[in-house]
């Protein structure tokens, strides 16, 4: 006979005592009362109500849009009036030009305005669109072409803002996952290319190989250990040829070793290097006589030596071509207007048919640096063969005083003939300011008698508000 | 937004009770529709089926390589020197695949190079490539006259001849080329001091300033006003330089569907009730990016109901007019002058010259502390300032818009009328085709969309065969399954271009077939034409 489940049960309760039974009973009448009972939630509580939301909407009161300013800063009342090379006209007062940063005076040359003009006359002033969408104009390509074979680089891309040119470049090529190790001194758009790309960032001292070596051999320590994720983690080392900071030449030869030792890729910005440093004018990678490949991606703004606007990066198709796609400042802004371009490649032949600009920037330079090296209270940034002079106090105080003697210093300068600017830095941006300075920059149309009385006028005034101090 | 369904179209109509507007609502004048119709599920599926064909080519393609040297493909490679060193490649992933399979094969419609100015009728320089793998073209030698539809010339400026480039040629002679100083130090000019006085007060606002490049007057600035504990909501479509902006800063960002006020509210709400995360603390302040005109959408920005937020939720607003100012507005004020709105309730105001202004360079217009604090932060402390050629450009070419050259008196608003006959007159007509367009009625950029990437190159070739020049986009500048065709109208288009080019479109809408909405085509413009809705402005 088969197993009947109920004659089972049956069977069990008939045996069973009593007491087990009743006890049975009430204890499934507590789970149905338990399963059935209305249940609550103390960790539950009660949302606002629409009313207490609207008070809270009421209540906040937000900041004023910008902090409020008690002491604002005067305004610039420094208006030019004229072309400035040698010479720089300010309010109608002429003095010799040693603010600007156009090294071979090309933004006020002859012949690069008349390029301009007939730029203008053939393509209108504004290029009206980026670059993909009908924003490339020949000339615009016949820049790329030019200064690339002048670089001796594959190919080169034209960016529309000297500022946008170094940033958008690392913003291209770091992504989350890498890693950037970058000089302390480097200027503000290579930070904030960095910064954008959100990568990690390890800031070595700077112009200092042997910080940057330890950093590297960490990384290269951390890389052994987990091996897997260095596959997708790729190192940049990102430097300035000539520092706007700070006036010195980074050590390119040690960071080409570097580069290849570890296994990184570099990136420079030779914004103040190109058309300065070097036999012609190529760079620094000419000044060390290093070959120019070994750099991956170098950077230019033509706002100095080309005395246009706009910049450029060069380098191996491989690496430039994904610029086009994927470079910020290229991709999504109107492109440069075309004579601007027009005027920065005459710009180019000039310096290319005259290596003489070049010799006498660097003589010039050298003539000044070492009539005020010896300077008392006063210490020099810059390399010897540097155009940017930077004018630091020997014994610094605080920033913002500093600043302020500095300021006067600059002051009594531009009182006397000689136009020189401090050099201006966002406090709040820089993530590692550099000590205020005044900047001097030496262009080649000054000549020697120029720059003689430059110095005498700078000692003078520097040992004079040092002295008052 | 109070969104009303027409047959399959779906299109956002703003609902002005629902924000409970104030004085101005009452006298608020212009309707927008903006049309962003839906299609059948059958074409979505079609569209998805052609990428996976795409994919799946690329795939066999770069199977096939793998066993093939390096330097068979076209594609640049790396120098010897770094492959030796092991340094990992920059291009990998999904972007490599997509660059290498996708993107090449179509790139011949982007980057095409001009001579001459980009004026509406211009010419192109021919080009060619030896394989639709090979990145880099080479110039033929030969050109073809064209009809420009792809400049943004919305008012015409874009010329080789003309006051305004005869102005700012002699502005080169007497000021040079460039300045080779910043603002703050000693590149500043009395005529940028001029410009930045017109602009202020073209805008109605105490203060102007003015940089030499548009998208770092976004990239450069927004991180100026953002700080710790500030909160950013952003539309999802915002331009890259406002993107790049947010990041820069160190505020906290969130984003909103695009053109959604409805959604923006959500979001004002809930960042208002419940804080900074983690620490539970009020937000400082809460600052709203939009554009008047959204780029790849043609979209307006529905200012009116922006300002009846800001009234309730206390946030700043940037508006960003890169492409409205000029091309919207009777008198070309831009997209708030267009909805009738106080501009004194635009906190910041954004724009750039590069479009309407025929230039370079972007402007910030705002309250004087504003203004000023900006001028203290600004990353273009570290750059050139604008050049003086461009800065004349835009000082002449504003005095005409605003009708105080005393040559041309009614140059400026007989451009602007053009601008809004001809965007009426030619998004009506692409709506009569059954053509899928997306944006406002009155937005001069008409987006035309195809859906898949893979017509992008043939269709800008026909065009361009025919003698039309056409703008071109796909994915990452708009999302994957919406690559679209884009015109951009301008004042110096006449009734008889715009015809060939509709004439033109419908060959080519035949050809590939882009009337998807033949059947059901959107609805007419049903409202006035410009000039009925802004009489009581001209005068």
């Amino acid at each position: 006979m088969a197993f009947n489940p109920f004659i089972y049960v049956a069977g069990l309760v008939m045996e069973a005592p009593l007491y087990h039974l009743v006890l049975e009973g009430l204890l499934v009448i507590w789970i149905f009362q338990l399963l059935f009972s209305k249940s609550y939630y103390i960790r539950k509580r009660p949302g606002l109500s629409a009313k207490e939301e609207e008070e809270l909407i009421a209540e906040w009161t937000p900041e004023p849009l910008v902090p409020p300013c008690d002491d604002p800063p005067p305004e610039n009342n420094n208006i030019v009036d004229k072309i400035a090379t040698r010479t720089i006209s300010i309010n109608g007062e002429e003095r010799l030009n040693l603010a600007t940063t156009s090294f071979h005076g090309m933004n006020g040359d002859k012949s690069c305005i008349e390029t301009a003009l007939s730029a203008i006359d053939k393509y209108g002033v504004g290029a009206c669109g980026p670059r993909a969408f009908y924003g490339t104009i020949d000339i615009h390509l016949e820049f790329e072409k030019r200064i690339a074979a002048h670089m001796g680089a594959e190919i080169a891309i034209l960016y529309s803002y000297g500022f946008s040119t170094v940033s958008s470049s690392i913003n291209c090529y770091c992504k989350r996952m890498d890693i950037v190790f970058c000089d302390e001194g480097a200027n503000l758009a290579i930070k904030k290319g960095i910064e954008a790309s959100r990568s990690k960032v390890r800031y070595f001292k700077h112009n200092d190989t042997d910080d940057l070596n330890t950093l590297l051999e960490e990384h290269a320590r951390w890389e052994r250990k987990n091996s897997r994720q260095a596959k997708v983690t790729k190192k940049f080392l990102v430097a300035e040829g000539l520092y706007n900071y700070y006036g010195d030449i980074c050590p390119l030869k040690e960071l080409i070793a570097f580069k290849y030792k570890y296994g990184a890729r570099l990136i420079i910005d030779e914004s103040y290097s190109f058309g300065v440093l070097g036999e012609t004018g190529r760079g620094v990678a000419e000044y060390f006589g290093a070959d120019n490949s070994d750099i991956d991606v170098v950077t230019v703004s033509m706002d100095h030596a080309l005395g246009s606007n706009g910049g450029f990066a060069y380098g191996t198709a491989y690496m430039i071509e994904i610029q086009r796609l994927g470079g910020l400042g290229y991709c999504f802004s109107a492109a440069l207007p075309p004579y601007l371009t027009a005027s920065a490649l005459k710009a180019l032949e000039l310096i290319d048919e005259n290596p003489k600009l070049i010799s006498r920037l660097k003589e010039n330079s050298n003539y000044l640096y070492d009539q005020l090296w010896s300077l008392d209270g006063i210490k020099l940034s810059n390399h010897r063969d540097s155009p940017v002079f930077h004018l630091r106090l020997m014994a610094p105080t605080t920033w913002g005083q500093d600043f302020a003697l500095l300021q006067r210093a600059a002051e009594r300068i531009n009182a006397r003939g000689v136009a020189v600017t401090m050099t201006t830095y966002v406090r709040s941006e820089e993530l590692i300011l550099p000590e205020p300075s005044l900047r001097i920059v030496v262009n080649s149309c000054l000549t020697r008698e120029d720059i003689t009385r430059v110095s005498g006028v700078v000692s003078e005034v520097v040992t004079e508000m040092l002295d008052a101090k | 937004m109070a969104t009303k369904r027409f047959t399959a179209h779906e299109f956002t109509r703003i609902n002005l009770s629902e924000h409970n507007l104030g004085k101005q609502a009452k006298d608020f004048q212009p309707n927008v529709r903006q049309s962003h119709p839906k299609l059948h599920i059958l074409y979505i599926f079609r569209f998805y089926f052609t990428y996976a064909l795409i994919y799946l080519a690329g795939y066999v393609r770069e199977f096939v390589h793998w066993f093939l040297p390096a330097n068979s493909t076209y594609l640049p490679v790396d120098t010897e020197k770094n492959i030796r060193a092991g340094i990992q490649s920059v291009v990998d992933g999904h972007a490599g695949f997509y660059l290498r399979n996708v993107f090449l094969p179509v790139n011949a419609c982007f980057h095409t190079p001009l001579t001459g100015s980009p004026s509406v009728k211009f010419e192109i320089r021919e080009r060619k490539r030896n394989h639709i793998f090979e990145p880099l073209f080479e110039l033929t030698g030969k050109t073809r006259k064209a009809l420009n539809f792809g400049s943004y010339n919305y008012l015409g400026f874009a010329q080789n001849d003309g006051p305004c480039v005869e102005a700012s040629k002699v502005t080169v002679e007497k000021y040079g080329i460039g300045m080779g100083s910043s603002r703050s130090e000693m590149g500043s000019l009395q005529l940028h001091r001029d410009l930045e006085k017109l602009v202020a007060e073209f805008l109605g606002k105490e203060d102007a300033a003015t940089f030499g490049m548009g998208f770092i007057t976004n990239a450069g600035n927004i991180p100026a006003i953002l700080g710790k504990g500030c909160l950013l909501i952003s539309d999802e479509l915002n331009h890259a330089s406002i993107v790049l902006g947010a990041k820069l800063g160190t505020a906290n960002i969130r984003t909103f569907k695009h053109n959604d006020m409805y959604d923006l509210e959500k979001k004002l709400k809930k960042a208002i009730i419940e804080g900074q995360p983690k620490t539970r603390r009020p937000w400082k302040k809460i600052i709203v990016i939009v554009e008047g005109i959204y780029s790849m959408e043609g979209t307006i920005s529905y200012i009116p109901s922006l300002i009846a937020l800001k009234q309730k939720y206390k946030f700043y607003i940037w508006l960003d007019e890169a492409h409205s100012i000029g091309a919207m507005g009777p008198t070309g004020r831009g997209v708030v002058e267009y909805w009738g709105s106080d501009a004194n309730e635009i906190d910041i105001m954004m724009g750039t010259f590069s479009k309407s202004f025929g230039a370079h360079g972007g402007y910030i217009a705002s309250t004087k502390a504003v203004v000023s604090h900006i001028r203290r932060q600004t990353h273009t402390n570290y750059a050139s300032a604008m050049t003086p050629g461009v800065a004349m450009q835009i000082y002449s070419s504003l005095r005409i818009i605003m009708g105080r050259d005393d040559r041309y008196p009614n140059d400026g608003q007989r451009r602007i009328r053009r601008l809004a006959e001809n965007t009426r007159y030619f998004r009506s007509e692409l709506y009569k085709r059954g053509l899928v367009v997306y944006g406002a009625d009155d937005s001069p950029i008409v987006p035309l969309i195809i859906f898949t990437p893979n017509q992008l190159d043939i269709i800008s070739r026909t065009f361009m065969h025919i003698g039309i020049g056409i703008v071109t986009v796909g994915y990452p500048a708009t999302p994957l399954l919406e690559c679209r065709l884009r015109f951009c109208l301008s004042a110096a288009h006449t009734r008889d271009m715009l015809d060939y080019c509709l004439h033109t479109i419908d060959d080519v809408s035949e050809m590939f077939g882009l009337a998807f909405l033949k059947n059901r085509p959107i609805p007419p413009i049903p409202f006035p034409t410009p000039h009925e809705q802004f009489k009581n402005f001209i005068t």
